[in-house]
């Protein structure tokens, strides 16, 4: 595998993997699910729209979350997004990849700065 | 504001399905909607937010184009606890078209792999079918679970002649047991015999059988025309009312002629008619030798090579079998012979019996045995030596194994940065190990298939070398395909398995370390890597030392000191029961064949001999020194043999005198013993003029000692020296209508052959000559000792060439791993000679591993060939010694070549390879 698809899937990876931990505890709708990330990364990651959505679409196809309209008295209907029994294993084996992963680097990191 | 309209003009229609668009539109502009009225709430005034807005939904294209994209994913593989049998079966299509098309584009290592497989498959199916043949499948009768053998149990017959190489019963027996036996179903008798097939379309040896009239109702054979034998047919004094022939004999001899019923064919001189053929496949109940003619039991007093037979209460030579009734266990089966042996027993005791013999009669009982697969000589002499091969073939199997996983391992340790990443990003572990598995049980089942095609051409060839004469029905059934299939799927299993499991197992970040140091797997690949290598060396000790041991065995036996010399001998049976020879006429006649033998040119010396030695036949007579107590008799085996004898064997006279031709043409009251009858007897160093009492008490003779002889073997290669007494040919006490003789000549048997059956051919064209070369006679002798001899040794040689292979494939392939390492030692200053010897030190960490493994194997496996082998100890020093030695050679030669790559490493260059 090239080192441009390489990059492309870890960033595509850690999108996801974010996308999924949000879920993990609630349904969503996807304008929350922005600000939510963007909040607890203190600001430092941010998802707009038109990266978000197909996002949602692409974890959505693959079955890993499952979004449904929902309307409510007085409301527009709005689409909620929560994670399937196939999102939960993946997300459950994303998080041990990056925090391995993390690691690595860190360890890379303090040698270099030694 | 519309929002809708806002997302619509800048994305315009995205997927083609409107229904999904409106979904989109609506859900993208519900998003504006509430980010406009957050950034309002932030104080930005509305045209800057329209404009944040616009820019956050960049370019609608860009946005139109990533929402086609993630709609074209495909939906990830189900997890295993939700498996769609649909989707499977969808999903394994999936993966046989990509494995097959992965295997196409590494074609070499398919090939290679595919031939690994179809060699130790085919070799597995070879050994398999012969195993099946001779000691698993049933007979192809009705029901043959039932079938039973009724033998004499305990210790055995209790005195008298046996005239069969099968459990067997006298006549008399076996006619009073069918008379009142109540415990089995069916019962019925039978007895092998060669019989001489001369008419105007055929002439040579017919495999006859001897059959009581029920023995095709009891089995439940029915005729594929005309009709079989019945009770009817069986009575005393029967002469020959017919013979009913295979279908094998009946497509041979009458071309499947269905006119041949009511024809005759001349057996033994007697023409007899054909009143039935049997079904296709059915061969009779001997495994090993199909049946040409069924005569009835009662035409052995016209038939039988020796006709007193059906009269002699003290031949033991029918074989009885039975059929258990459905309910009854075998259990019961013998608690109900027990009981009626009494009987048996007593009704038929022979007259004139001395008490002891008269008291074992009575006490013998008799016993059913299995008889599902009928009966064999071929089992007993093959049946272990074949289950051996098998547990070897499948040994090389697993070796082939090894080395195939190890390629695997190779190969999916450069696809292990595939796997981790489709792992990490969703990929479910099980589609992976699945994929793997697929493309494993394409490589198994090429083989299996290549390996059935080979196996059924390595079986033909496997039983020319158990006896080319041997008739075996080696079908491909379900039974073989069965043994294959089960083959294959343990195969894929066993080198499937591992990489997968490796490949499964690899930590997604493991491999991301390893990607940016070398694309050739992880740490845990390496180690199982050495564990198969370690395993391969192991099973590879065990195969060569087995074939150590047979070899040893076989040379042991090809050297055995026989006493007598059988190069240049060759044997000629003469049948001249077509010829009515008058009982006192046969000494002339014999004599007459003698002389024309003899004065063939190039023939040095001829003698007629009662027993070929290692020809099969033997006969035990009590032996006592006249004047002494009879109670002192022993059983000793007895030869009978003219003057030249032992000049034509080579045996050397130690004292005494050979047989004149007096004595030996008029049955002289003179012996000649050897060595071993000195030591037996008690007798001294010469035993010149001594008397033996030769017999039964009722009814012995005195013969004189005339000479000494060295001892020679008798019965088997195997058994040590016994005591043999010779007497000369007693032409009028041997009711036989043949007769061997034994030739030596000056030129080669080959040349001299043609020459000696022409010969006696001349004298009457009845007279039935079958001339062998005695060394053949011996090597069939140690047929099974051949077969593992040289068999063992070409797998050996096999699993030595595999692991030698897959040495030197891991040994390159951790020198290829350790280039950089090797290149640091290098560039600071290490000699070459100091990085061959770190190779060369890992070789020898593995190898060695690998011998103490497979010496502990092959020395805790050992006890279980001790009956097989000869003249060496399985758990000799020795063989085990020299497989290491040969072994551990064999790692060297094929560490060498990574190691001298190592050598010349160039610092540079293994750096560069960062």
């Amino acid at each position: 595998m090239s080192t441009k698809a390489f990059d492309r899937e870890v960033r595509r990876g850690s999108a996801e993997t974010l996308i999924l931990a949000l879920l993990e505890d609630r349904q969503r709708h996807g304008y929350e699910i922005g600000r939510e990330i963007e909040r607890r990364s203190g600001g430092a990651i941010s998802f707009q729209v038109a990266s978000l959505y197909p996002m949602l679409y692409r974890l959505e196809k693959r079955g890993l979350i499952e979004g449904r309209w929902v309307e409510k008295a007085g409301e527009r209907r709005k689409r909620f997004y929560k994670l399937t029994a196939d999102g939960r294993a993946v997300l459950k084996r994303q998080r041990s990849f990056w925090s391995e992963f993390i690691e690595a680097l860190d360890k890379v990191a303090r040698i270099r700065h030694a | 504001m519309n929002w809708q309209d806002f997302v619509r003009a800048r994305v315009g229609e995205i997927t083609g399905d409107a229904a999904r668009d409106a979904d989109i539109v609506d859900e993208l502009g519900q998003h504006l909607a509430t980010r406009f009225d957050e950034l309002l709430g932030q104080g930005v005034t509305e045209p800057r937010a329209l404009d944040r807005l616009a820019s956050e939904l960049r370019d609608g294209v860009e946005l139109r184009r990533a929402i086609r994209d993630a709609d074209r994913v495909r939906p990830a593989a189900p997890l295993p606890p939700a498996v769609n049998p649909a989707g499977l079966v969808r999903d394994i299509g999936q993966d046989l078209r990509y494995a097959a098309r992965t295997l196409r584009r590494s074609s070499g290592f398919a090939v290679v792999a595919i031939l690994t497989l179809a060699l130790g498959m085919g070799a597995n199916g070879a050994v398999y079918q012969l195993v099946d043949a001779i000691r698993l499948r049933p007979l192809p009768v009705k029901d043959p679970q039932q079938l039973v053998v009724v033998a004499l149990g305990g210790s055995g017959r209790p005195f008298g002649r046996q005239g069969t190489l099968y459990p067997a019963l006298t006549n008399a027996v076996w006619e009073h047991f069918r008379q009142h036996q109540t415990t089995l179903r069916d019962v019925m008798a039978w007895s092998p015999g060669l019989l001489q097939l001369d008419d105007e379309v055929a002439s040579g040896s017919a495999q006859g059988l001897f059959v009581s009239g029920e023995f095709f109702n009891a089995l439940g054979v029915a005729p594929y025309l005309g009709r079989v034998f019945t009770r009817s047919d069986d009575r005393s004094g029967c002469g020959v009312p017919g013979v009913v022939v295979s279908h094998a004999f009946w497509q041979r001899r009458f071309g499947g002629d269905s006119t041949a019923i009511g024809k005759t064919i001349i057996l033994n001189g007697q023409s007899v008619e054909v009143i039935g053929v049997t079904p296709p496949g059915f061969f009779g109940v001997e495994v090993g030798r199909a049946y040409d003619v069924a005569i009835p039991l009662c035409s052995h007093a016209v038939l039988g090579q020796e006709r007193d037979w059906l009269a002699n209460d003290r031949t033991w030579w029918v074989t009885v079998m039975g059929r258990r009734k459905p309910d009854e266990s075998l259990e019961q089966v013998n608690a109900g012979l027990q009981a009626a042996s009494v009987a048996t027993f007593e009704a038929t005791l022979p007259p004139g019996l001395q008490p002891a013999d008269a008291q074992a009669y009575r006490k013998v009982t008799l016993l059913a045995t299995p008889g599902a697969a009928g009966v064999s000589v071929l089992r007993e002499r093959f049946g272990d030596p074949l289950l051996i091969l098998l547990i070897t073939t499948g040994l090389v199997l697993l070796v082939a194994c090894t080395n195939l996983a190890n390629l695997i391992l190779a190969r999916a340790s450069a696809r292990e940065q595939e796997f981790s990443l489709r792992l990490a990003i969703g990929a479910s572990w099980s589609r992976l190990v699945r994929q793997l598995m697929v493309e494993n049980a394409l490589l198994a089942a090429a083989g299996a298939l290549g390996g059935l095609l080979l196996g059924v051409i390595a079986s033909r060839f496997l039983i020319g070398f158990l006896d080319p004469g041997l008739s075996l029905d080696l079908q491909v059934d379900v039974r073989l395909i069965g043994f294959m299939l089960l083959t294959s799927i343990l195969t894929c299993v066993t080198f499937g398995l591992i990489p997968a499991w490796r490949a499964s197992r690899v930590a997604a970040a493991d491999a991301m370390k390893a990607s940016t140091r070398t694309v050739a797997g992880g740490r845990g690949g390496t180690w199982t890597r050495r564990a198969l290598v370690v395993a391969q060396v192991a099973l590879s000790l065990v195969l060569a030392f087995g074939a150590l041991l047979f070899a040893a065995t076989l040379r042991n036996l090809l050297a055995v000191e026989m006493g007598f010399q059988t190069a240049d001998v060759l044997v000629a049976r003469v049948n001249f029961s077509r010829l009515s020879v008058p009982t006192d006429g046969r000494s002339g006649f014999k004599r007459d064949l003698l002389e024309r033998i003899r004065s063939i040119p190039g023939v040095t010396g001829a003698a007629e001999v009662r027993h070929v030695p290692m020809g099969g036949t033997g006969t035990t007579l009590g032996v006592w020194r006249d004047g002494a107590d009879p109670a002192t008799r022993q059983n000793l085996r007895v030869n009978q043999v003219t003057e030249d004898y032992f000049r034509v064997m080579g045996t050397s006279v130690i004292a005494g005198r050979h047989f004149t031709p007096r004595e030996s043409a008029a049955s002289g009251k003179v012996a000649i013993v050897n060595q071993s009858f000195l030591r037996r007897m008690g007798l001294a160093d010469n035993p010149l003029g001594e008397t033996l009492r030769v017999g039964d008490l009722a009814n012995s003779e005195a013969y004189e000692i005339v000479g000494l002889v060295s001892d020679t073997k008798y019965g088997s290669l195997r058994e040590t020296p016994r005591p043999i007494v010779f007497l000369p040919v007693d032409p009028a006490g041997d009711p036989r209508p043949f007769t061997d003789f034994m030739v030596r000549s000056a030129l080669p048997p080959g040349q001299i052959h043609t020459a000696v059956r022409q010969t006696l051919a001349s004298r009457s064209p009845l007279l039935g000559v079958d001339v062998q070369v005695y060394d053949d006679t011996i090597r069939r002798q140690i047929g099974p000792e051949r077969l593992m001899g040289v068999l063992s040794a070409f797998f050996g040689g096999l699993s030595l060439l595999i692991a030698a292979i897959g040495l030197y494939g891991v040994m390159s392939y951790l020198v290829t791993r350790r280039t950089n390492e090797l290149g640091v030692r290098v560039a600071l200053g290490a000699s070459r000679s100091h990085v061959v010897g770190l190779v060369l030190r890992e070789a020898a960490v593995l190898s060695g591993s690998g011998l103490a493994l497979g010496s502990a194997l092959a020395l805790a496996g050992a006890g279980t060939v001790r009956s097989l082998v000869f003249g060496v100890g399985p758990r000799d020093v020795l063989p085990i010694a020299l497989a290491c030695m040969l072994l551990g050679t064999v790692a060297v030669l094929a560490s060498v070549v990574p190691a001298w790559r190592a050598a010349r490493v160039e610092p540079l260059t293994a750096l560069h390879t960062h």
